[in-house]
């Protein structure tokens, strides 16, 4: 089997065409797929005397947003309490006990390497 | 031979930044002001663009202040390294000035703006320019007091003026630490000129007639001294524990003020970790183990700053803080890069050794295109959705402005390292370096926090482009578009040009740090007065 040996230059455009095609093709997927505009039904305005509403389905649909949230909760909750309320709460004397952690670590491991 | 473009640049700019009050008070005409930033700022970057051709040409030149013989006067010194970083100042600071004429156009206090401006730029350029630790000192004031003005620039702002009183308070802590480490060294050398500096540290000649011989116990003040200033390098640069102020500080500040502070500021803390332990105390040096021990520490808190910037960019709300965030997570690559001449896990001039500083210098240069980029953009978009910064409100801005559209995309591809952008290049030379250097965990972690920050990245395009627009917009001049136009090729040619402009910047990396590099900055530093 051979190995495709490639300089960088040509490796880069290579790859470059590669990322530009399938972003293309990536493209033409979601313009094909996406719904142009908000779809109502010709039915939307008409009252329902009985039988299930075709909305009523549609209307469970999880946006993108929603669900990049969703993730995020889900899978960091635990990492976004530490680093938002309990690192970057925006409260001086706390950011004050890291820096000067900081600072005082960089001392003490300084001094102890030399005076060892 | 000195020369005097070299001594000239700074000075001047201080002339021309601090004469604009003055102005102010007899001429009336806004206009005036746009075009006297701008004209600065131009002359700036002329005398940037010759000082990095002398350079280049003739390698290290050196320019001592009043005609004091160094190690006695104040000298500034300029290698290959801090005069591409000083025209890569000039040059992003130029596009700065000049979409600042557009975004503050009828602002009253434009007079105070721009000297406030042109003293950032000042301060940067003093900071990269000196070749005396003291004046170093003095220019991170100069800077940061510039900078925390224009936190502060709204003051009607509540917010502006906490972040401004924040950054300062933790900035003025920093740089009197900086001063403390000042004290020290002094103390034990006797000296504060880097030149002569690193002739102590690396024993060239390590006795001399003016700045005499060691004093006390000079392995434990340096430890000391060391700590001091890294700490204070990593504050001016946001490092992790010391980037708390950044995202409260770079989003309240006016947007050109942004784009200088999250692009160019940062890399100032970023080249003076680079000359204290690639050029006083070096490779070489007598005090090598210590800055081994300080480049492991940098190595540990770049990795942190990497994945908190990373992961703290997928949650913001506010475009100009995922933007600050983008810088933590940034400059925290740049410090892994900068981090590999630790002898742990590098040899001088080795493959790996050249190759992580050539990466680091290399995203340090895409990483200030691409962040100026974006937070200008930042501006525009802004500007267009009626003064929010909120994602949620900004949604479908590049649909209204196509121009916006593709700038935004071509800066966040920028920053996430996609080519045929620079900063794939930069990235993929950072990874191969610690490949090379035999850690290839760190080269995983680098891939990690690229990841990681694609979900914020991800969160901006799709407020942008995915989003049903629910606003009006408010249209805009094509002038600000044609500066993002600009910095967008900019930021297409850094990944072009990549063999040559990585081929360059291996070449300065080589000279810079090589043992002869070394030799020749104390050199050129400490004899500049025979060549008068």
């Amino acid at each position: 089997m051979t190995s495709l040996n490639l300089d960088p230059w040509t490796a880069t455009l290579f790859l470059s065409s590669v990322l530009v095609l399938s972003s293309l093709v990536m493209y033409l997927i979601y313009v094909s797929l996406s719904r142009k505009t908000i779809q109502t039904s010709s039915e939307y305005s008409e009252p329902y005397i009985g039988g299930e509403s075709v909305t009523a389905i549609r209307s469970v649909d999880v946006s993108v947003r929603n669900l990049f949230w969703g993730i995020v909760r889900g899978a960091g909750r635990r990492l976004y309490t530490f680093l938002r309320d309990q690192m970057h709460n925006g409260v001086l004397n706390d950011w004050g006990v890291y820096m000067v952690t900081y600072i005082g670590l960089l001392v003490l491991v300084a001094l102890i390497y030399f005076t060892r | 031979m000195y020369y005097l473009s070299i001594g000239v640049l700074v000075p001047s700019l201080i002339g021309l930044a601090f004469v604009l009050p003055l102005l102010g008070m007899f001429v009336k005409n806004i206009k005036f002001f746009h075009v006297y930033a701008s004209a600065a700022s131009l002359y700036a970057l002329i005398v940037a663009i010759y000082n990095f051709n002398v350079v280049v040409r003739e390698g290290v030149k050196a320019y001592p202040f009043g005609g004091w013989w160094p190690p006695i006067g104040i000298s500034y010194e300029v290698d290959e390294v801090n005069s591409l970083i000083a025209l890569l100042t000039a040059s992003v600071m130029f596009l700065i000035t000049l979409y600042s004429t557009w975004y503050i156009r009828d602002l009253k206090d434009a007079p105070y703006y721009y000297t406030l401006l042109l003293g950032l730029e000042v301060g940067m350029l003093g900071c990269i320019y000196t070749g005396d630790a003291f004046n170093l000192f003095v220019m991170l004031e100069v800077m940061s007091i510039s900078a925390y003005a224009l936190v502060g620039f709204y003051r009607n702002k509540p917010e502006a003026i906490e972040a401004a009183i924040k950054y300062g308070l933790f900035g003025a802590v920093a740089t009197t630490l900086y001063f403390i480490g000042l004290v020290f060294i002094y103390a034990s050398f006797g000296t504060l000129n880097m030149a002569d500096l690193t002739n102590k540290a690396t024993l060239f000649w390590a006795h001399n007639l003016i700045s005499g011989p060691y004093y006390g116990q000079v392995y434990a003040a340096t430890a000391v001294a060391l700590a001091l200033s890294l700490w204070a390098f990593t504050f001016k640069s946001a490092v992790f524990p010391n980037h708390f102020w950044l995202p409260d500080a770079h989003p309240e500040a006016p947007t050109p003020v942004s784009a200088a502070l999250s692009g160019l500021v940062v890399n100032v803390g970023v080249y003076a970790i680079f000359r204290f332990f690639y050029t006083i105390f070096n490779p070489f040096s007598v005090l090598s183990d210590l800055r081994d021990l300080m480049l492991l520490i940098t190595l540990v808190l770049g990795i942190a700053s990497g994945l908190i910037g990373a992961f703290m960019m997928a949650v913001q709300d506010d475009i100009k803080r995922l933007l600050a965030y983008s810088t933590i997570s940034h400059i925290g690559l740049i410090l892994v890069g900068l981090s590999i001449g630790s002898s742990l896990l590098s040899r001088p001039g080795s493959q790996a050794f050249v190759d992580g500083l050539t990466g680091a210098f290399y995203h340090l240069i895409n990483h200030s295109i691409g962040k100026s980029l974006l937070f200008l953009a930042s501006g525009v978009i802004i500007y267009m959705a009626g003064g929010t910064r909120k994602l949620d409100e900004l949604g479908g801005v590049a649909r209204k402005n196509p121009v916006l559209g593709v700038v935004l995309v071509v800066g966040v591809l920028q920053l996430l390292g996609i080519p045929p952008f620079g900063g794939f290049f930069s990235k993929y030379l950072l990874y191969a370096s610690y490949l090379e250097a035999g850690a290839p965990y760190i080269s995983v972690i680098i891939n990690i926090v690229s990841a990681v920050s694609l979900l914020g990245y991800v969160r901006l395009l799709y407020a942008a482009f995915f989003t049903i627009p629910r606003r009006e917009f408010v249209k805009t001049s094509m002038f600000p578009s044609i500066i993002l136009l600009v910095l967008s090729v900019a930021c297409l040619m850094t990944g072009l040009l990549s063999p040559t402009i990585s081929d360059w910047l291996r070449r300065f990396v080589e000279a810079t740090t090589s043992k002869e590099g070394i030799l020749n900055y104390w050199l050129q530093g400490y004899l500049v007065f025979w060549g008068r």
